[in-house]
């Protein structure tokens, strides 16, 4: 028997012909002929999973196709009457991409986009509106992007590589961008996702977008001023910008106005401990505030926290206690590198910093007040870029990240850790499993 | 409300390993239960089953102890559903099993992405008939109306187009196993 009708016996028997004894003997009898059955089955599975994924995937050529046949005997009677000449002067759709730039180039891009078709964006940018509303998405030279219809209707851009500018109007169903390595909802924001083959990375400028990806076990809701890296292998980090400010905020009893045009970001990952104790929001949680002047980077952390405890322990971070860590040229080495990377806790009513351990002692220029609040504990840091060893500038990245520390009762014995960026195990050690700190401004700001 | 970070450190996590082997378990259900339907119905249940001893720390290869489990829910579906003794032997069940145990191995997006590319180059006639049966789910006889060609030629083209995919798809992730 040839390969070709060992193949048709295969396919038929897969098709629910029933096999017969002799079948299976040859199944059994021979390796070669199992492992070819496998391989069948393997590529029917794989075709017919093909053809769900992709008829989940309407292009928007085919609505479009629709809309106009379902609209052509309108266009037939206003055709005839006003004569040819209108036909180019119909406007599409709603929501039909169209070029922003009339070069032919673009619109040559745009039409294949249109299509449906996967493009490479030239050395040039483009930039691509839709008809009908004002969203704008700006692709960086290189770009490789295709362009979807989701089955809801909405828009999807996957973005294989390359960087997107978008600024998308209200949608009726959610605008999503797809990376290899997340994804990412909206309904009317602006962001940026920059992907490579390492990584990909959401940050969001208005509005709030919706992320999913690897590193996350849920989707997580990303506000303005926040963002999320997430690496191929895996791993997660969070992502925060801080403004430029003209002006210092005090750092005394109260919270200095400044802060209020700021955007927090939540302690969100619990960190470090494998069973932590945490009963609700009042009992342990926390947010922070970052902003930055030519002097100095100031950080504003505030927890809730009912119930003061962890007396009894001599460790801070066993204690209610807030800690930063920063590696200021963002080098994120496998560990502190004893240059810019300091690892700092705050406890309330201590003047002294103290360093996390194997980390520097921070230097006498970084100060900070931490007190007692009514419902918990709130630390105003300063750390002067000199002491940190940079200059500033717009588009800086830190590695960095934010925690709190609840102890109850005085034993101390119930205890939680709240993280900004996932944080396990022994990470706390580690530059390169930080967050991502983005200094914006002056001009940004 | 808080959450535990999904640690990329730790071993593997379930999502992700039913990520990776779904096709290939769901392919090893097919040469049981000979219904690609009724084999994703299975996979469902045999996942669940699979996700409950997992959560119990009781799985150390997942990829080996799914396969169990998919295969004794398999005869046991295909035994109550059809009320008849599954088609294969016990020999040629264990001789399937040992085929899948390396070539499912593949993670099912380099199979996919191999079969992007081995598409391409199937003649235009077959890519045309291939995408009538499974992208416009048109049943064999309506294709043969359609082409005005004989019903017998449609399955015999499509059974052909897949295998050369098979054949394709195989050399595409040997070569990348050896690159890599």
């Amino acid at each position: 028997m040839n390969a070709r009708d060992q193949d048709e016996k295969l396919w038929r028997y897969l098709g629910g012909q029933p096999a017969t004894p002799g079948f299976s003997e040859m199944i059994s009898s021979n390796p070669a002929i199992a492992r070819r059955l496998a391989e069948l089955a393997l590529i029917e599975c794989a075709i017919r999973e093909q053809a769900t994924r992709d008829s989940g995937q309407k292009i928007i050529s085919r609505r479009r196709t629709v809309l106009l046949s379902g609209i052509g005997a309108f266009l037939f009677v206003a055709l005839a009457s006003v004569g040819v000449w209108r036909i180019a002067n119909q406007p599409p759709p709603v929501g039909t991409p169209i070029a922003v730039e009339s070069d032919p180039e673009t619109r040559d891009l745009v039409a294949k986009i249109q299509e449906g078709n996967p493009v490479k964006v030239s050395s040039k940018p483009l930039k691509m509106a839709f008809s009908g509303e004002s969203t704008e998405l700006a692709f960086a030279p290189d770009s490789q992007v295709q362009l979807r219809e989701t089955p809801s209707g909405g828009k999807e851009v996957q973005l294989d590589s390359g960087k997107l500018n978008a600024q998308v109007s209200p949608q009726k169903a959610p605008l999503k961008v797809v990376t290899p390595h997340l994804a990412v909802e909206v309904v009317g924001t602006a962001f940026d996702v920059d992907v490579d083959e390492q990584a990909s990375r959401v940050l969001v400028s208005e509005g709030i977008v919706e992320v999913s990806a690897k590193g996350l076990r849920s989707p997580f809701s990303l506000p303005a001023g926040s963002g999320w890296r997430q690496n191929a292998g895996g791993r997660g980090f969070s992502v925060a910008t801080a403004a430029f400010s003209n002006r210092s905020p005090t750092i005394n009893e109260s919270i200095d106005s400044l802060w209020s045009d700021h955007p927090s970001h939540p302690n969100t990952f619990f960190g470090e401990a494998d069973s932590p104790v945490h009963t609700s929001d009042a009992d342990h949680s926390s947010n922070w505030k970052a902003l930055w002047t030519e002097d100095a980077l100031y950080v504003l952390i505030e927890v809730k926290d009912s119930e003061i405890g962890g007396e009894e322990n001599a460790k801070v971070w066993a204690k209610d206690s807030v800690e930063i860590f920063i590696d200021a040229d963002g080098s994120r080495g496998e560990k502190f590198d004893g240059i810019n990377d300091y690892f700092l806790f705050f406890e309330p009513g201590v003047a002294a910093i103290t360093p996390g351990v194997g980390a520097p002692q921070p230097k006498p220029e970084m100060t900070h007040r931490t007190l007692r609040t009514s419902d918990g504990i709130r630390a105003v840091v300063r750390l002067p870029w000199a002491a940190l060893g940079i200059s500033p500038e717009d588009g800086m990245t830190l590695a960095f990240n934010v925690a709190s520390n609840d102890s109850d009762p005085a034993d101390g014995k119930e205890r939680s850790q709240l993280s900004w960026t996932p944080k396990f195990k022994d990470d706390w050690s580690r530059p390169n499993r930080m967050g991502v700190l983005i200094l914006q401004g002056p001009d940004s700001n | 409300m808080r959450e535990l970070p999904s640690n990329p450190d730790a071993p593997r996590d379930f999502e992700s390993l039913v990520s990776e082997h779904r096709r290939g378990l769901k392919a090893f259900l097919l040469t049981i239960v000979q219904d690609y339907h009724l084999a994703e119905d299975i996979l469902q249940e045999s996942l669940s089953v699979v996700a409950e001893r997992w959560a119990a720390g009781e799985v150390r290869d997942f990829w080996s102890f799914s396969r169990e489990v998919v295969r004794r829910q398999a005869l046991t579906a295909v035994r109550k559903m059809q009320n008849q003794p599954v088609s294969l032997s016990e020999e040629a069940l264990e001789s399937l099993q040992a085929a899948f145990e390396t070539i499912g191995q593949d993670p099912d997006e380099s199979r996919t992405l191999a079969l992007r590319g081995c598409m391409q180059k199937l003649p235009h006639r077959w890519l045309k008939i291939l995408n009538l049966r499974y992208w416009e789910s048109n049943k064999i006889n309506a294709i043969a109306l359609k082409l005005n060609i004989h019903a017998n030629v449609v399955s015999v083209t499509i059974n052909r187009a897949k295998s050369r995919l098979a054949d394709c798809v195989t050399t595409s992730l040997a070569t990348r196993r050896v690159q890599s």
